[in-house]
């Protein structure tokens, strides 16, 4: 069954050269268990821990970052840089350096942190904290729209759901990336995934019905739609293009009050 | 344009010294290899 799980950690979020420029830690690592050198075992076992943990610390704040700004406590992207830059100067002692050498090379792999994921960001703004919120609530509402698309039997919908849903993701991640596509995607936050939800939802209850043939194919063909003004949502997203989107919003609006949504 | 060229920046370093570091931590100490600095003392 073809998931594209939201719900899981994506794995373009980023995050994974964290979890693979370490690897030769974990070589050496069973290098010294193979050779009996208990010291040498411990430290690169710490090393290599602290790198681990700092790369799922920032995963786990790049995700947050995007899919959960609002509810984001814990820094956890500046716990993980901080815990990589202690890994990473161990490591550097490891491998014989100095101590000067090795807290440089902590500082610059926190640099490098900076640069290629940057810090947590504080939500300050009001229109900042507007679109967060927004984002927030969007994703929750691509979660139930796939939730809701698992209780359909048929492989077929359940599918086209998941590539509406993948659609949806890249939209919210593109507005993630850049607020100023907020006030141009607002309506396909507003109305689109709420009817998207509501009519999915509707469909799954009526399921086994006497009715259901007539539905099945009314429901085909939304689904197909909606596929479609998913895809050329984002591609206007993608040009900066206003006008078009918002008259096929407005048609997929007029489609979902026929079909009883609204 | 910037902001991929710090991303970029950023990886490099990444790469320069996790796993630079991680590298030379395993060739220190691996059973028969020896660096060739060593050789020369």
């Amino acid at each position: 069954m073809a998931r594209s799980s939201i719900r899981k950690r994506p794995l373009w979020i980023g995050g994974w050269l964290l979890f693979l420029l370490p690897l030769p830690l974990l070589a050496k690592v069973f290098i010294a268990l193979g050779s009996g050198e208990f010291g040498s075992f411990l430290i690169s076992a710490i090393a290599l821990g602290l790198l681990l943990l700092g790369a799922w610390l920032t995963r786990k704040g790049l995700y947050q970052a995007k899919r959960r700004p609002m509810s984001s406590t814990v820094p956890f992207k500046s716990i993980g840089t901080g815990i990589i830059a202690i890994g990473t100067g161990l490591t550097a002692l490891i491998a014989g350096h100095n101590l000067a050498i090795a807290i440089c090379f902590g500082l610059a792999a926190a640099l490098g942190m900076y640069l290629t994921y940057g810090f947590d960001r504080r939500i300050k703004l009001s229109s900042d904290k507007d679109v967060a919120e927004a984002l927030e609530e969007a994703y929750q509402k691509l979660e139930r729209l796939e939730a809701a698309g698992e209780n359909i039997g048929s492989r077929d919908f359940r599918e086209r759901l998941s590539r509406i849903a993948a659609w949806g993701e890249r939209i919210l991640d593109r507005i993630g990336d850049d607020p100023e596509d907020f006030r141009r995607a607002r309506k396909f936050l507003n109305v689109y995934l709420d009817g998207a939800q509501q009519v999915t939802d509707k469909f799954a209850k009526t399921q086994g019905d006497a009715k259901s043939a007539e539905l099945e194919a009314s429901f085909r063909d939304l689904l197909t739609d909606m596929e479609t003004v998913c895809e050329e949502q984002y591609e206007h997203l993608l040009n900066n293009d206003m006008v078009d989107l918002d008259v096929q919003i407005e048609v997929l609006t007029t489609r979902l009050k026929r079909e009883g949504v609204y | 344009m910037s902001k991929m060229l710090t991303k970029v920046a950023g990886i490099t370093i990444l790469v320069a010294t996790i796993g630079v570091a991680s590298c030379q931590a395993l060739w220190v100490e691996a059973p028969g290899i020896t660096l060739p600095i060593e050789q020369v003392d």
